[in-house]
């Protein structure tokens, strides 16, 4: 039996409070530590810097080839063999095919080339997204703030607690994963989310590594400057120019340095070089876009069967932006053509919205004007960015039509979250549901979105 | 053309002509500033065409010789700048004009007048009459509210109804609505015809450039345009297109709690609560009346800060609780007298609420629903 807290302990996010008053009234604010973390405390330079900073502790998990891994679990007869997943680039591959040499973002074709022994599964999204929140679900009893940076990717703040508390809580989390979901689980830990993150890489397959505090600047500086984030190919290539290739390199140079040639990013490589990250562990990531998309083999021409997929992909896309609470400002469709041709149409949306049914005049105005090309279609998509937070502002002049609207929307969504998403289609999208397979959620798509 | 002027005077006139020359246009021509000379008085002129024309008469000047001329707009207001001589001259002809002062001399193009579009005069006739004080209250209560950008009504302009001696400024941008009443006189049977919206940018120049504040201003509101008329300028403005939105149906009505508050502390303890509001992601400054006090809290979802005020006040209900984007409250109380008595109106937690400073200016403003937050 596991032994998992049933709540998470009473934490101290709660560190400094402000109390004064002024023209009669009292005022109490308090900030939390993280917001205490700024630009400021790294004026003077890092080296003659001697004080404390509020010491906390951060977990990175990460499962091992996530993908792979659950279509090894859910079919025998791939244990043990080299499993790819995804349509066109490797999503992510098993253990037996990176030793050929197999890694993620690879072409499918250049992975089949190193490894002709290589299975390839296009993969089950929903499936991968239900174990992931399994795993949320039980990160979440241990502290409130779990960061989801990815599907299978989790940043926990366990605040103030010690290395021992660290060790118990991911020793509690690996065992879970293993006798529950029968997969292998990576955690690194450390005082920051890039230490934690690089102590994963360490970590894996399997295992976790412990940075201990004070010694993050001496851990990170034999690592490759690749690892840390923003230090693209071309950024890693000026580096390497300058002679800095590894992370310890950077702290012999000064900020201002790195920031006149870099930017921004490359000031704060330097704090990174320090073992300073000043980024906090944020609950709840809001997305910045929303995309939903599918490709078809055989190119699809018939306009009718297409407008009804965009309908469908931008409902799905739509209903997912409404429940993360956010507005659209603008929309795009993009295409590829069946000659390999990428192309999009983007739209303003103003003012903001989240109705299907305005969103969707755009899409199809779009669609229609990406067809003029009279080509089969390969792929089709629709995102939805920028996004502007829902903010519960009420207006002070509804018309009876948009009120009618907004009811009609909250109607869908309602019977939809109970009943399946399938349980309403428009007349249009009954094309699909006698063409594709489908169950009550969900179509069967050729390249589900395997990206948040 | 020859005048002696007081620079300082001259280059006020020309900055505040300038802000309606158009930086970028397709007729090049409206980039030049009009300057015409007659027995002792000089008059700058300016337009874009589209929506604004503006006419300011420049003080302390001395006419030597009358004459009109265009002049390059931004080239004159750098001259003017860099000078640093109390008194210039202006002389030339459309050839060419010059401006000199005692230790320094400029020489810059210029254009024929006759290329310039006709800028209208307000001649004597219909108008109303107001107080210069006044108007610039009436603006200042109204114009914060007005949209930035609209898209279904009339809203990126300030409406007004003028009622045989009663004046109305109205703006809003869909959530909250700013209503000011004052005075104004009409002479010679003026009427406004329909319902004239004037544009946001309009009433920011003219606020800013009324003098005097019991100097007389007169308006005029025509079908397509409207006119200000103060001693020394001239402002016409296109009306803004389309319809005003039905404003009177959303001023409360039942109301079922009232509350007197004093402007300069709550104000204040508006400020004090939004440090941690982040109203673009839903969460406001959470007001709660209770018997004699309102607590305003806020909490910063991102960042996890909390805030929490309480201010004494004059109440005796039941306990109501409503939440408000701080930015809209904070702007509407920054243009009272700190001591200004407000009576707040409240309907319901997700109905329109009312802030009534005095009998002559109402501020309805659209709460932020909880659930979203």
């Amino acid at each position: 039996m596991h032994c998992l807290p049933e709540t998470y302990p009473s934490n101290s996010v709660y560190k400094y409070t402000i109390s004064g008053s002024a023209s009669g009234a009292s005022a109490h604010v308090a900030l939390p530590v993280s917001a205490k973390l700024g630009a400021r405390d790294f004026r003077l330079g890092l080296d003659s810097w001697t004080g404390e900073t509020p010491q906390r502790l951060v977990l990175h998990l990460d499962i091992d080839a996530f993908f792979a891994s659950v279509e090894q679990l859910d079919d025998k007869r791939l244990r043990g063999k080299p499993v790819a997943v995804g349509t066109g680039v490797v999503a992510s591959c098993s253990y037996e095919a990176r030793r050929w040499g197999v890694y993620t973002a690879m072409r499918l074709s250049e992975a089949r080339r190193k490894c002709p022994e290589l299975i390839v599964v296009p993969g089950r999204y929903p499936r991968y997204e239900m174990i992931a929140q399994q795993l949320l679900e039980v990160c979440q009893r241990f502290t409130p703030v779990v960061e989801s940076a990815a599907l299978d990717d989790f940043y926990l703040d366990l605040g103030a607690a010690d290395e021992q508390a660290g060790e118990r809580v991911g020793r509690q989390l690996r065992e879970w994963v293993r006798d529950v979901l029968h997969l292998s689980l990576s955690i690194g830990a450390g005082a920051n989310k890039l230490v934690a993150q690089v102590a994963t890489h360490q970590a894996k397959p399997g295992r976790q590594v412990q940075v201990f505090p004070g010694r993050e600047r001496a851990y990170l500086a034999p690592w490759s400057v690749t690892i840390l984030p923003g230090v693209g190919p071309a950024a890693a290539r000026q580096l390497y120019r300058l002679g800095l290739r590894r992370v310890g390199d950077l702290t012999q140079v000064s900020g201002q340095l790195l920031e006149g040639l870099f930017g921004w990013p490359g000031r704060c490589w330097y704090w990174y070089a320090h073992g300073l990250d000043p980024r906090p562990v944020i609950a709840q990531r809001q997305p910045h876009s929303i995309s939903r998309r599918t490709s078809f083999d055989p190119p699809e021409a018939d306009p009718m069967f297409l407008r009804a997929m965009l309908t469908y992909l931008l409902e799905r896309a739509a209903s997912w932006m409404r429940f993360v609470r956010r507005r659209a400002l603008g929309l795009e469709v993009f295409v590829r053509y069946g000659d390999g041709q990428g192309s999009s149409r983007r739209w303003r949306v103003r003012p903001a919205t989240n109705h299907d049914a305005e969103l969707r005049a755009y899409a199809l105005e779009g669609l229609a004007a990406l067809l003029q090309r009279r080509l089969p279609l390969r792929l089709l998509g629709v995102t939805l960015s920028p996004l502007q937070a829902e903010t519960g502002q009420l207006a002070l002049f509804c018309e009876p039509w948009q009120q009618r609207q907004q009811r009609l929307q909250q109607c869908k969504d309602a019977i939809r979250q109970r009943f399946g998403f399938l349980a309403l289609t428009s007349g249009e999208e009954l094309v699909l549901l006698r063409q594709l397979e489908h169950d009550r959620d969900r179509l069967v798509l050729r390249t589900p979105c395997l990206t948040r | 053309m020859k005048a002696k002027f007081d620079r300082e005077a001259f280059l006020q006139a020309a900055n505040v002509v300038n802000t309606v020359v158009p930086t970028r246009t397709p007729r090049p021509i409206l980039e030049n500033l009009r300057l015409t000379l007659s027995e002792d008085k000089a008059r700058l002129q300016g337009t874009d065409l589209e929506a604004l024309a503006l006419t300011v008469e420049v003080r302390g000047v001395h006419v030597e010789e009358p004459g009109d001329v265009l002049v390059p707009a931004a080239q004159l207001v750098q001259m003017l700048r860099a000078m640093t001589d109390e008194e210039v001259v202006f002389e030339g002809s459309i050839q060419g004009v010059s401006l000199r002062g005692e230790h320094s001399e400029y020489e810059l193009p210029a254009e024929d007048p006759q290329l310039f579009p006709e800028v209208a005069s307000f001649e004597e006739g219909e108008s109303h009459q107001m107080q210069a004080g006044s108007l610039r209250q009436l603006i200042e209560r109204v114009v914060f509210a007005a949209a930035q950008e609209s898209f279904r009504y009339a809203m990126n302009g300030v409406l007004w109804e003028l009622d045989g001696e009663k004046v109305r400024l109205v703006a809003t941008d869909g959530r909250r609505l700013a209503i000011a009443d004052g005075i104004a006189v009409p002479h010679g049977g003026h009427k406004a015809q329909g319902t004239p919206v004037v544009p946001t940018r309009a009433m920011t120049i003219l606020e800013r450039h009324l003098g005097d504040p019991a100097e007389p201003v007169f308006v005029r509101m025509r079908s397509q345009d409207c006119m200000f008329k103060t001693s020394r300028l001239t402002l016409q403005a296109r009306l803004v297109e389309g319809r005003f939105p039905p404003y009177r149906e959303v001023i409360p009505k039942a109301v079922i709690a009232k509350a007197t508050l004093i402007a300069g502390p709550f104000l204040a303890a508006v400020k004090q609560a939004a440090v941690v509001a982040d109203p673009e992601r839903g969460s406001g400054v959470d007001l709660t009346f209770q018997k004699n006090k309102v607590i305003l809290e806020a909490t910063s979802q991102d960042r996890g800060g909390r805030a929490k005020v309480q201010l004494p006040i004059e109440y005796s209900g039941e306990k109501i609780e409503i939440r408000f984007n701080p930015r809209f409250l904070m702007e509407m109380f920054a243009v009272l007298e700190p001591d200004q008595e407000v009576l707040f109106e409240f309907q319901g937690r997700e109905k329109a609420a009312a802030f009534r400073a005095g009998n002559d200016y109402l501020y309805v403003v659209m709460p932020m629903s909880r659930e979203a937050g």
